[in-house]
């Protein structure tokens, strides 16, 4: 036996070894990032719904990188292979490949391949996760208070407004600038579907970056809710409300409407629309097993490809962009700025109000469902314990979460047109 | 339905505006070139989403009164 057939058996190491130095320490550090996201997500400082499954992914998929016979080889990089190339590749998934035969070929060997192309690639996935955020919302806050929810929602969009110039004069053309630029919008799915429609070749970088800082909104909004509001106001009580309630009845009937005209203004982000006003008139209609299922499997299951899928195209050689240190850094900007923009929204809000209203509820404008509007109510009630702010923070949450999806629209209908 | 039919006026005008706002925006702005367009565009997408708008503001004016009862 020689040490060459050693070193066959071994591929994931012998591989590692036989790349450039950029991805021999672009594989080792995302296998120890990916290590880092599952040490996160069990101890509940990122979402472990999302990064227990992307973190395994990520390390797995760089360290079983490993030599392709050169059938698959011609396949994966959709060119002839010369006799003796050593070509790398995992047995996971190949997401740039795009003709047909080669598809079909890949379809039959990696084993996350049919998820990727018939679920990932053409949004169904996001799609998926957006239809059962439309099972848990209730649009009865947005219909309760429609002034105060829809400002604060549209004050909570200054980074999905503000970092598209910035990320064009950095460098990014319109399309990779407006897909960034959904970060600041903080709901994943869109990001997802922008990014898909506008930038397809950015897609891994772009999407990896806004759900690993999607992770840390639960972590840093607190923050910046302490930074940018004396502790005081945080503590202020808001007025009672009447106890009437909106019925299911009006909720269902604008679910139907509001679908309707944003379908026919936006037809680029139906698919979009459609799965979230699908859940809500689900919800409203009363259809408890068809609740029961897109609460459960569906939301679960798409959340746990979806996690699965994201680390897996964290393949060095797939993720190592010269854009990445640029789409990083965008990305935090668009939230940060999104979360002051909320909270700016919030303390218009406390001055027309005649200091009723508390500012924090503006950071609930960032449509992160429900975890910005849950801490927004934790840091309340730090400050005063009996202060319930959680049904006004629902409705800008929720607000946030349309107006999210309609600046998709927007960008997805016009960056087109932009020359 | 019957908390929809009572407050039929914000329903109807509501959903009559958006759909105004849709045929500006889909259908006549794509006729016009230069500015125009973008405005007409923009108008009626404001538009449009001013009258889901109030429908909300209708649905808010029944609460407030039938908490007032």
């Amino acid at each position: 036996m020689h040490l060459h057939d050693l070193l066959n058996i071994f591929q994931g190491v012998t591989s590692l070894f036989d790349s450039s130095w950029p991805i021999l320490l672009g594989r080792i550090t995302l296998m120890l990032l990916g290590m880092v996201l599952v040490y996160l997500g069990k101890k509940g400082i990122l979402e472990p719904l999302l990064m227990i499954p992307m973190g395994i992914g990520m390390s797995a998929v760089n360290a079983g990188v490993l030599f392709l016979d050169p059938v698959t080889a011609a396949a994966v990089t959709e060119a002839p292979v010369a006799t003796g190339v050593a070509t790398h590749g995992t047995l996971m998934m190949a997401p740039l490949v795009q003709k047909t035969d080669n598809l079909m070929y890949i379809l039959q060997i990696d084993f996350l391949q049919p998820i990727y192309t018939f679920a990932f690639s053409n949004g169904l996935i996001a799609c998926l996760v957006f239809m059962g955020i439309g099972v848990l919302l209730d649009v009865g806050f947005v219909l309760a208070r429609p002034f105060l929810s829809m400002f604060l929602a549209l004050c909570a969009e200054l980074g999905t407004v503000a970092t598209f110039p910035i990320a064009v004069a950095m460098g990014l053309n319109y399309r990779e600038a407006a897909s960034i630029a959904m970060v600041g919008g903080a709901d994943g799915p869109m990001v997802l579907f922008t990014s898909l429609t506008l930038a397809k070749e950015l897609f891994v970088p772009i999407t990896v970056v806004a759900y690993l800082y999607l992770g840390l909104t639960y972590g840093g909004y607190p923050y910046l809710i302490r930074a940018l509001v004396p502790a005081k106001l945080r503590g202020l009580k808001m007025p009672p409300h009447p106890i009437v309630k909106v019925t299911s009845d009006e909720k269902l009937a604008f679910a139907v409407v509001g679908c309707t005209v944003l379908c026919l203004l936006f037809p680029s982000a139906a698919p979009l629309f459609l799965s979230l006003f699908v859940g809500v008139a689900v919800r409203e209609a009363g259809l408890s097993y068809f609740v029961a299922f897109i609460d459960g499997p569906v939301l679960y299951g798409a959340t746990m490809f979806l996690g699965l899928l994201l680390g897996v195209l964290c393949e060095a050689s797939t993720i190592l962009n010269p854009k990445v240190l640029i789409l990083l850094v965008l990305g935090i900007l668009a939230l940060l700025l999104s979360g002051i923009g909320g909270i700016i929204g919030g303390y218009l809000a406390y001055f027309f109000s005649g200091r009723k209203i508390n500012p924090v509820i503006g950071i609930a404008g960032v449509s992160c469902v429900p975890s910005t509007a849950k801490v927004a109510q934790k840091e309340v009630s730090k400050v005063t314990a009996d202060s319930i702010i959680l049904p006004e923070a629902l409705g800008a949450n929720i607000s946030g979460v349309i107006t999210t999806a309609i600046l998709t629209g927007i960008y997805v209908t016009i960056i087109p047109l932009l020359k | 339905m019957k908390n929809v039919a009572s407050n039929a006026r914000f329903w109807i005008a509501g959903t009559a505006i958006a759909l105004a706002g849709v045929v500006v925006a889909r259908a006549v702005a794509p006729l016009v070139d230069g500015s125009d367009r973008i405005v007409l565009t923009v108008g009626g997408q404001l538009l449009a989403l001013g009258g889901l708008f109030l429908i909300c503001l209708g649905v808010r004016r029944r609460i407030k009164a039938a908490a007032k009862e």
